[in-house]
């Protein structure tokens, strides 16, 4: 249980680490965060068109490291169906196989090694199909959204990252034969506010449990929800300061696979906040009291003696307590009085002292 | 624990009270022939209609029902939809009920482990103390993984005493060690429950009211050899509030429902098993890991309890002791109210008595309250909707079932279960998903990805 178990990953046999990594093949789940409007308070940083490029350089160099390799992209935070597959889609019918074949043509060299092609030119074509929906509906929920919570979206990474973790859970039990190692790669530009946070954390322990390592690429805000993801699942947090220079980060600091991390030191924050946030005041608070039927956090006891949450009532005795001043020993003044009348010798002094006023 | 001697020394075959022979009495001859007097209780205990076999009659009356007679071919003569039918219902049992209870999720358990000369027989492989034990490893990792602030205990049951193995502590490691330490231990004497239900009633004592105390207890024999009366311990353990569960590994013992039954507000059912099968024994000690419902008469004690969320430091720069365990370390959790260094969490500080934990292990209980509710089986039809399992893409059998062969079907009562949509739908988002992903979602994930991935609902949270 140390720092929810990091204990899980490091109990890799040290001797054959380096045997065995090079055999087992590995599957890289891209999740890419594809909200409008963060990309566009990005504008002056980074385009989308430069990160897909330099994720495209990714997943290629990904997939010539092994010939069994594989990689699967999914998307988030759009405005268009929220999260979504991008690669592998699943077999569709034939007007969209022609339209695969119109945009051939001008999106990938059709030169290029073919393994590299078909996920390049999915890739492209479903993000460039999505954002051509974008603006339409956005409109929709903005309309929509006049009567009842002002067009705001929920955040879709986790849907996202539930989807990735279901499909991971497939090729690992399907592929009995050979084992497949597999991590995922979060590219998100959102902020906390759009992380449910119950559903992150059950993704995140389910990860956890699957020995899959959450690696997150962030841009925008930092986010410390995701450093809590990649602490508990040994996965690498990097906050992108440079976003012109993505391609490097995700070639070198995010590219480690993670049979090597034991072994390697890794670019990642140590320092998390682990701290908890009051469900009723949200400030973030060192010692508070936790609700025993639903674990809600309080930083003060309620004025009804009530969960604010759950609604159920608390012993009366034990909030009494816990409301209680600290006690402190009337220690000072009798020292005086002792001091001021008899000299009492100073051994008694003290030992009359050290025994708590009843 | 001085415990031992307390209960071991006044343990002689004479002082062994009548009640206490005649429970081993009762329960030791149905290796033989089950007695009369035996068989009236359990005829009377056990429920009729679970003896029922399909044709009305008890289950052995009935005709041998050959396996292969439940797969038909279908109309081009493939037998693959039956069969993913069958892996599906296998698969299916895994889902259990999802009602959202009030569970006391901030437990205290006693494992009580049988190490009588029983538990060398060998009719679980490789013997039965070996699989108990390893079983109990499993059970260990899983309870700390699913409720990181409890705690455990265990103890074992040998020569007629109850001795303790690992003390009441948070600390999954501690107890695994003493498990394995056990693997050498050579199972002996009898077992005595009394024994071993007050010493679990010694170490339950000083629980905090806001946890729950309860007790596992694996037991492999037939009888009980106790020094005193039994009811008395079962009626101080009404008083205490310890809520006992057992894990029978032979037959049905009458002692043991009572002290479930009692202990659990006259629920013996949920409360006390009998295993069938190695997988069986497995399935009911992970049951285990998954906290109580709270029971109605105790519903008065929610409390309040003061934790501390300390910060962790990477690296002080020189390794320090550790306050808990007086290990050299590098970095450390700090208590927040006296800034001792603490390696391991969740812990209760060794100088401040203040329970520390971090706030993502709150976080691990979570789906215990707020569990997923269950998809439900989109039923045969000719054409469906959806093509592929919104999580995990794989494509489902798509052609519908033919309606002559559901009915041919349903004439064979068991073939016609075995027929499938292989869709499972969760009805909050109308998604479709395999049986994989349902018993993923549900297990071990507990969200469900269709509901997450829709942008426009906002209702939740």
């Amino acid at each position: 249980m140390d720092a929810i178990a990091d204990r899980a990953f490091e109990n890799v046999p040290s001797g054959n680490v380096l045997k065995e990594q090079d055999e087992t093949p590995s599957l890289l789940t891209v999740i890419l965060d594809l909200n409008p409007l963060q990309w566009r308070s990005l504008k002056a940083d980074i385009t989308l068109k430069d990160i897909s490029k330099s994720l495209l350089v990714m997943l290629n160099s990904h997939l010539s490291l092994n010939s069994s390799n594989t990689v699967a992209v999914l998307s988030s935070n759009s405005y268009k169906s929220g999260a979504q597959w991008i690669y592998p889609k699943p077999l569709e019918t034939d007007d969209t196989e022609t339209a695969k074949q119109r945009s051939h043509a001008h999106l990938v060299n059709p030169t290029m090694y073919r393994g590299f092609r078909i996920i390049n030119d999915s890739v492209l074509e479903e993000i460039s199909s999505i954002l051509d929906m974008e603006p339409d509906r956005f409109q929709d929920i903005g309309k929509r959204g006049k009567d009842d919570s002002k067009g705001k979206v929920k955040g879709t990474l986790v849907g996202a990252l539930s989807m990735a973790l279901t499909y991971i859970n497939r090729v690992q039990n399907t592929n009995d034969s050979t084992s497949i190692k597999s991590r995922i790669l979060i590219v998100s530009t959102s902020d906390d506010l759009t992380l449910p946070y119950i559903s992150m954390m059950n993704c995140t322990f389910a990860a956890q449990k699957m020995k899959v390592s959450i690696d997150v690429c962030k841009l925008g805000t930092d986010s410390t929800f995701l450093q809590q993801a990649c602490d508990s699942t040994n996965g690498v947090y990097m906050y992108i300061n440079h976003p012109s220079g993505l391609i490097q980060y995700l070639t070198t600091a995010l590219f480690i696979d993670p049979s090597l991390r034991p072994i390697m030191v890794l670019p990642t924050n140590t320092n998390i906040d682990f701290r908890a946030s009051c469900f009723l005041t949200s400030k973030i608070i060192d010692i508070g009291f936790v609700c025993s039927v639903c674990l809600c956090i309080l930083s003060i006891v309620p004025h009804d003696e009530k969960c604010p949450i759950c609604h159920s009532q608390f012993d009366p005795k034990i909030v009494k307590t816990l409301k209680a001043k600290p006690r402190t020993l009337p220690l000072i003044r009798k020292k005086r009085k002792l001091d001021s009348g008899a000299g009492a010798s100073e051994e008694t002094d003290t030992s009359r002292a050290a025994t708590p006023a009843k | 624990m001085d415990s031992d001697e307390e209960f071991g020394t006044s343990l002689s075959p004479e002082e062994l009270s009548d009640d206490a022979i005649e429970v081993a009495d009762d329960a030791s001859t149905p290796v033989a022939g089950i007695s009369n007097r035996t068989r009236k209780k359990t005829v009377k205990k056990v429920n009729q209609v679970e003896l029922m076999g399909q044709s009305g009659g008890y289950s052995w009356e009935d005709e041998y029902r050959r396996s292969w007679d439940i797969v038909q071919e279908d109309e081009s003569g493939s037998i693959e939809s039956i069969v993913s039918g069958l892996v599906e219902a296998h698969k299916k049992r895994l889902l259990k009920n999802v009602t959202p209870f009030q569970r006391g999720i901030i437990r205290t358990l006693v494992l009580v482990l049988d190490f009588s000369k029983v538990m060398s027989e060998k009719d679980l492989r490789p013997s039965r103390a070996s699989l108990m034990l390893s079983y109990a490893i499993d059970f260990i990792n899983e309870f700390f993984d699913q409720n990181p602030i409890s705690q455990i205990g265990v103890v074992i049951m040998r020569n007629g005493l109850a001795q303790l193995v690992s003390e009441v502590s948070g600390n999954p490691f501690d107890h695994i060690e003493a498990l394995n330490k056990l693997k050498r231990v050579e199972p002996q004497g009898d077992p005595s429950l009394q024994n071993a239900l007050e010493m679990s009633r010694g170490l339950l004592m000083n629980t905090p009211t806001h946890s729950t105390r309860e007790v596992l207890i694996v037991f492999g024999a037939l009888f009980t050899s106790d020094p005193g009366d039994i009811q008395k311990t079962i009626t101080h353990l009404q008083k205490t509030a310890i809520r006992v569960r057992i894990i029978g590994l032979t037959a049905h013992v009458q002692i043991c429902n009572e002290i479930c039954e009692k202990t659990n507000f006259g629920d013996s059912k949920n409360s006390y098993w009998v295993i069938l099968n190695e997988k069986h024994f497995k399935e009911l000690f992970m049951d285990a890991v998954i906290p109580l419902a709270v029971a109605k008469s105790t519903t008065e004690k929610f409390t309040l309890v003061k934790m501390g969320f300390p910060s962790r430091v990477a690296n002080f720069g020189t390794p320090t002791f550790c306050s808990c365990h007086s290990k050299l370390i590098y970095g450390g959790y700090i208590c927040p109210s006296c800034k001792a260094n603490i390696c391991l969490l969740p812990t209760i500080c060794p100088c401040c008595n203040l329970m520390l934990i971090l706030s993502t292990h709150l976080a691990r209980s979570y789906h215990h309250l707020f569990p997923l509710k269950l998809f439900s089986e989109i039923p045969v039809s000719k054409a469906y909707e959806s093509t592929n399992c919104f999580g995990c893409q794989k494509s489902f059998p798509s052609k519908g079932v033919n309606s002559e062969l559901v009915h041919e079907a349903e004439k064979h009562r068991q073939t016609a279960d075995f027929i499938t949509s292989s869709r499972y739908r969760c009805e909050d988002c109308r998604k479709d998903f395999c049986i994989d992903c349902d018993v993923f979602v549900h297990e071990v994930l507990h969200n469900c990805p269709g509901c997450e991935a829709d942008n426009l609902r906002l209702d939740e949270e």
